[in-house]
């Protein structure tokens, strides 16, 4: 992916370009927000990280501007602890995704690609099945198999697999989870989304050669077969 | 200029405008009346005069004219008949000068000798002329009026002098007194800002409105004292709570650091140090986010809240973990009930009263819903060991954890948050005995349901 970094904080700038282009992404970085305008304007980028406050024009503008010209790329915003929580109005200025510092690496690198995959599939017809391995599930008929074994699940276990078979292979966070399953938007308390996933675990891998459902160190989790 | 010389000249100017007004009234109203009297009465005089001689040949009319002199040339009236400028009858000593023409109201001064002296007598007068050599004048003496009318203008102008003088020394006191007080206040002030934060402004027995600012003032001194001791109280917490982590996560470097060289073991110490900064951070989150919420600068996202759908959903989130510690979580929700309310932050703060329930809970705990009175009742209640009565204030202040050995996770912010969500809706927060247990409720009144 083509990504454009417009942060003025020179180690944060430096320690995202790093850490993005080792993921296997290109990475421009600006620092100045009309600068940014620009070369987002010129060229094509598959996402922009833009940060709230910026010398000579403010975040929010610079995204309100990009959408008024018909740019469409996904857009996370960051922000400065202790800011005030402008979640509501960053995303009405036309961000897909709102991060508040300090973030784990991880975290953004999950909902940024989450925020990429869901802009290529906009326009693209509904999906009805969901497959990760021998892991099946149907859409309409709200039904889950696995090794054509049907399984039972309660609407928040449902709903909870959906989201994670629709990002299967990538990495989601605990505070992804809560936020497109709960509609809760802080981080969650102590251990209750990992004590959902283990539940959801004893019915989906419990008797099953391989665990799909893999918690990722320091991240989160992720469904996929294999390592 | 300062307040005191503005205030001394305002107050002198606007007694001097007052008394200087009412004497120059005064005076040119007794003017005014004894004007219109004498024209009155020579009027009515003259009147009488030309219905006496109307019609009368110049001998008769000179006959009439004459007697008519002679009954009435004494006392308060003036009069003069001339004929080829020789007095025939008449009271003035001559016919005054440059009243060549007939006049209706024209005034007189001339001089008398009286008794020695010579007086000078004052009168108002009309004149009739009879072709080229008779001329008639008649009036009204107005000498004791214009000596009185003398007197007052005199008696004025010392009356004003003199208010003059007493308005500027009134003026200058009352500047000094209001000054005075002002300049308490300020002293106090002063002290205060060189440090001397207990020092309260003087408040004077007479309640009146200096008293009432200072009574304020000293409110609002006490106010900030509070704030600043409550603010040195949380910066101690904080150093407290946070020294911990960071005295453990150093501890972890230095043995990581003095260990023999093992990527395996460096990678461990990293994992859990990465650990150990996130609890830092969380604790720092937390707190952020009650001072922003206690600051009002979150700006209040209110919608209409299904307290039933938030009950359920939070139920819905603790279930698993409930289960887990072997702990019966339920919720009951009468529904249709709604609250006006930032949704997130009412989700969290039940969520957070929900997590502590779970920790400290035997065996149930019930999480509920209802009207009351004058608004609506979020209730979470456990059968736990409870909160003495006597340390309930206690638990809603930042980092208390009421058991000392702090065996629970958690940063010891949980209530404090839910205490300042309570706020932020003008609700009311109490802790309760739920005999056995802890019952918290949150009261939100005047909503509509």
């Amino acid at each position: 992916m083509k990504i454009l970094v417009i942060e003025d904080d020179e180690t944060a700038s430096a320690y995202l370009k790093k850490a993005l282009t080792e993921s296997g992404h290109v990475v421009d970085d600006v620092a100045d927000g009309l600068q940014g305008l620009n070369r987002a304007m010129g060229e094509p980028y598959d996402a922009l990280i833009v940060d709230r406050m910026l010398p000579s024009l403010d975040g929010l503008s610079v995204i309100e501007t990009l959408r008024k010209a018909g740019r469409e790329m996904p857009v996370l915003i960051v922000s400065a602890l202790g800011e005030v929580d402008e979640r509501v109005r960053g995303l009405r200025s036309g961000g897909d995704d709102y991060l508040v510092k300090p973030y784990a690496f991880a975290e953004l690198l999950a909902r940024l690609e989450l925020l990429v995959q869901r802009r290529g599939r906009a326009g693209a017809p509904a999906e009805t099945r969901l497959q990760v391995a021998d892991l099946e599930m149907d859409l309409l008929t709200r039904s889950v198999k696995r090794a054509d074994k049907p399984i039972e699940l309660k609407t928040r276990e449902f709903q909870l697999l959906e989201f994670l078979m629709r990002n299967a292979g990538r990495v989601v966070t605990r505070t992804m989870i809560l936020e497109s399953v709960w509609d809760y938007h802080f981080d969650p308390q102590t251990n209750v989304i990992d004590v959902h996933i283990s539940r959801l675990r004893q019915k989906i891998d419990k008797g099953f050669d391989e665990a799909l459902i893999k918690t990722v160190r320091g991240a989160g989790y992720s469904i996929r077969s294999g390592a | 200029m300062n307040i005191r010389g503005r205030l001394s000249v305002a107050t002198a100017a606007l007694v001097m405008t007052v008394v200087g007004l009412t004497l120059v009234g005064v005076y040119a109203w007794v003017d005014y009346r004894i004007e219109h009297d004498a024209n009155g009465a020579v009027a009515f005089e003259m009147a009488e005069i030309a219905r006496s001689i109307e019609g009368l040949g110049r001998e008769d009319r000179e006959a009439e004219l004459v007697r008519r002199g002679r009954e009435q040339a004494h006392g308060e009236r003036v009069f003069l008949f001339e004929s080829h400028e020789q007095i025939l009858v008449g009271n003035l000593p001559e016919w005054p000068s440059g009243l060549e023409r007939e006049s209706s109201a024209v005034d007189l001064s001339w001089e008398e000798p009286a008794g020695g002296l010579r007086v000078i007598r004052h009168a108002r007068a009309a004149t009739i002329f009879f072709g080229d050599d008779q001329r008639l004048l008649v009036g009204q003496d107005l000498t004791e009026e214009r000596n009185l009318q003398q007197l007052l203008g005199g008696a004025a102008v010392s009356v004003f002098g003199f208010a003059v003088l007493l308005a500027i020394a009134g003026g200058v006191a009352i500047g000094r007194s209001l000054l005075r007080r002002v300049e308490g206040m300020n002293q106090t002030i002063l002290d205060i800002l060189r440090g001397s934060r207990s020092e309260r402004v003087p408040v004077g027995p007479g309640g009146d409105e200096f008293d009432e600012l200072a009574t304020h003032f000293n409110r609002l001194l006490d106010d900030n004292q509070k704030l600043l001791a409550q603010m040195r109280g949380v910066t101690d917490d904080i150093a407290h709570d946070l020294r911990t982590p960071l005295a453990r996560m150093r501890t972890r470097i230095e043995s990581a650091l003095t260990a023999p060289e093992n990527e395996q073991v460096s990678r461990e110490a990293l994992h859990e140090l990465f650990g150990d900064t996130n609890s830092v951070l969380e604790t720092f989150n937390a707190l952020l986010r009650i001072a922003q919420i206690e600051s009002g600068a979150i700006r209040e996202q209110m919608e209409d809240v299904d307290l039933a759908a938030i009950v359920e959903d939070a139920v819905d989130l603790y279930q698993p973990l409930a289960e887990e510690a072997g702990i019966a979580l339920e919720g009951d929700c009468a529904a249709g009930l709604r609250l006006r309310a930032d949704r997130h932050q009412l989700a969290q703060a039940l969520l957070n009263l929900i997590d502590n329930a779970i920790k400290y809970g035997e065996g149930q705990v019930h999480v509920s819903a209802a009207r009351s009175a004058d608004g609506v009742t979020l209730c979470v209640a456990d059968d736990g060991p409870g909160i003495p009565a006597a340390d309930r204030e206690r638990a809603l202040q930042r980092f208390v954890r009421l058991d000392a050995s702090r065996h629970q996770s958690g940063t010891g912010l949980g209530l404090s948050f839910v205490a300042a969500v309570v706020e932020l809706h003008h609700g009311e927060l109490l802790l309760e005995d739920n005999d056995p247990g802890l019952r918290v409720r949150l009261l939100f009144m005047n909503q509509s349901s």
